[in-house]
């Protein structure tokens, strides 16, 4: 039943946190590598604890590690394939930027280094410059996105919008004042600001923050500016979020959280910028186990609770249904210790 | 049924030091997403206001339940990251109006957009100033998730190099003296019985401790091992031997645990997560 789901170009695993989406992500990445397909998997938020599941190092973060496919495998006499997986590292990102717009020596800059730190703000606004340029390489059939969760995969889907009000208005007029100065010195920059509207803006910044904020952020933003050609053309790849024709949404939860009516308002909320093919995926599902589970007919006691109470949670999950999703597929629990085991046995899931 | 609840005492503290934390102003919940910090925190707050304890309730970046807070009669600190902004502005530069003026530009929306730290390190301020001006509050914040709420504690030490001047400076440091004293703020972060989370956790911790935030507590919920199921059938058996592979495997197992609750509405979990913190803390 699952094989009906068509590998596209980009593939985008959403939803709140917990439920499951680096693994279940990692497991489709395996599947479509076993089925002969070229996969990229690009994890935002990467955990140390992801990093041990892909036996990545980290000298490897922020650039692209072929992962062998027996490293899931309890067998070595299996049918040998790899993936490619990037963990996000957006310090790597702005070097690659820096690089391709001649732009030197802002690594030093305080506020550029708290801009790339994780979660520092700009880590959404990079994954899409490298997902647009691994996409321009050609080199992929699909390309797997792993995002974080909950509001912060909104904040992703809202990153173009962002970096083209930042690049539109917003601080234009620095822009305009400083970014043709050759060989700005990064003191004494907010002194020579006379006449322009910004000076009001930045005085009172000043008043709070005190003149070096000021200045560090200045010159982060022209550095930033400066690269605007790759930020703009990176953003064209949004466009192919809302495209059925190129793009996969699967929304992750997960029956031992029974966060439903999150899951529901996600999909709100990301409704104006992606497709309708959204798949919704049940993970840690029960179902199998309970299934198997014979009562004795007089038990009457705890467990039948148990039972009953179990069974109800797979059942709000059955009816969702009916909730305006293209496919509902269940994913059921592993329960096994070995993360890499998960990976494999979630990877069958997808065929059958 | 005794002895599962003994179990999930505190292990290693003594009653004096839970006490110690009882008496603390700013509690934080954080941890692994879908670990129950949002239940935890309710549960938390509606057992220190039935210690009679003066409790407002604030969250970052989730999208509350008002109702439950509603049925729970927990009092809601009303502060969003724009009016907090603001209002430091307002309250610095000495003028609603230009606060109001500049905030509203496209300069300033962007800025603080595109800087998360800032618009942290004015909520960070706005709560700790709202404690130091009612002696007799405890305020308890539902944090976002580890990465998140990371970003959040690390914002007003990342920026105390930067703001060497300025009228933000003191407050920088305000905000840094007061997450840093023990007898000020507690940190609890959440994580179920697995591998995986508890790696994740470990790891949040030690990065919140090098911070020099000192007191920072980690929770084991949702554990089925201490949901004390007589006669269980193989998969939670399974389940059950897998927990305490992990906690084993990881050297976590001196820490607070709770049990998973069979339960299905979020109400009645409060409310059970209010009965074990009272078997726990008195």
């Amino acid at each position: 039943m699952n094989s009906s789901i068509k590998n596209k170009n980009i593939e985008i695993f959403c939803g709140t946190g917990g439920v499951g989406k680096t693994t279940l992500a990692t497991s489709r990445a395996l599947y479509l590598s076993r089925m002969g397909k070229q996969v990229l998997i690009i994890t935002i938020d990467p955990s140390k604890r992801l990093k041990q599941v892909l036996d990545i190092t980290d000298s490897d973060i922020g650039k692209i590690k072929t992962i062998d496919s027996n490293l899931f495998y309890q067998r070595k006499n299996a049918k040998e394939t790899s993936f490619d997986a990037l963990l996000m590292a957006p310090l790597e990102t702005l070097k690659f930027i820096n690089n391709l717009n001649n732009i030197s020596n802002n690594l030093q800059n305080p506020i550029l280094k708290i801009l790339m730190r994780p979660s520092g703000g700009l880590n959404e606004i990079m994954s899409i410059v490298e997902l647009s340029r691994h996409l321009q390489s050609n080199k992929y059939d699909c390309i797997i996105l792993d995002t974080p969760p909950g509001q912060n995969f909104i904040d992703f889907l809202e990153a173009g919008e962002k970096i083209h009000n930042f690049f539109d208005k917003s601080f234009l007029e620095i822009f305009k004042k400083f970014s043709n100065q050759p060989g700005h010195k990064p003191h004494g920059l907010f002194s020579n600001i006379v006449s322009s509207g910004i000076n009001k803006l930045l005085a009172y910044l000043e008043k709070v923050t005190g003149n070096i904020f000021v200045n560090n952020f200045i010159d982060a933003m022209i550095s930033i500016y400066k690269a605007k050609d790759s930020f703009l053309e990176a953003l064209s790849v949004q466009e192919k979020f809302k495209t059925s024709k190129d793009c996969n949404w699967f929304l992750v939860t997960s029956v031992e959280q029974q966060k439903i009516s999150d899951a529901l308002l996600l999909k709100a909320n990301a409704k104006k910028y992606i497709n309708d093919n959204i798949h919704l995926l049940v993970n840690k599902s029960l179902t199998p186990f309970l299934e198997k589970w014979k009562l004795e007919a007089d038990e009457k006691g705890s467990l039948l609770n148990l039972k009953n109470t179990l069974s109800k949670r797979e059942q709000r999950f059955k009816d969702m249904q009916l909730s305006g999703f293209k496919q509902v597929v269940f994913f059921p629990e592993i329960l096994c210790d070995s993360p890499q085991q998960h990976v494999f046995e979630l990877n069958k899931a997808w065929e059958n | 049924m005794k002895e599962d609840t003994q179990n999930c005492l505190w292990q290693g503290f003594s009653h004096s030091k839970s006490i110690d934390i009882l008496n603390r102003k700013l509690f934080i919940f954080t941890g692994k997403g879908g670990t129950g910090k949002t239940s935890l925190a309710l549960a938390w707050a509606k057992y220190l206001i039935k210690k009679k304890r003066k409790v407002l309730l604030n969250d970052v970046g989730q999208n509350p339940d008002f109702e439950l807070r509603r049925t729970l009669k927990i009092p809601y600190l009303n502060l969003d990251m724009n009016s907090c902004m603001k209002d430091y502005m307002a309250h610095k530069l000495g003028s609603v109006i230009i606060s109001n003026w500049i905030m509203d530009t496209s300069f300033f929306k962007s800025l603080f957009k595109i800087l998360p730290s800032l618009s942290y390190i004015t909520y960070l301020g706005k709560i700790i100033k709202t404690l130091q001006e009612d002696q007799s509050l405890t305020i308890v914040i539902d944090a976002e998730s580890s990465g998140h709420a990371l970003a959040m504690l690390e914002s007003p030490f990342n920026f105390k190099d930067i703001f060497l001047s300025g009228l933000l400076v003191e407050d920088l440091h305000q905000i840094i003296n007061y997450l840093s004293d023990q007898n000020n703020t507690t940190i609890f972060t959440l994580c179920n019985p697995s591998n995986m989370a508890i790696t994740e956790t470990q790891e949040l911790i030690s990065k919140i401790s090098e911070l020099g935030i000192p007191e920072v507590y980690p929770i084991i919920n949702n554990s089925y091992h201490k949901a004390g199921i007589n006669n269980p059938p193989d998969f939670i058996k399974k389940k059950i031997n897998l927990e305490k592979k992990s906690m084993k495997d990881t050297g976590f197992q001196e820490v607070m645990m709770l049990p998973h609750l069979l339960e299905l509405e979020d109400i009645n979990i409060i409310n059970e997560l209010t009965n074990q913190l009272r078997e726990i803390f008195n």
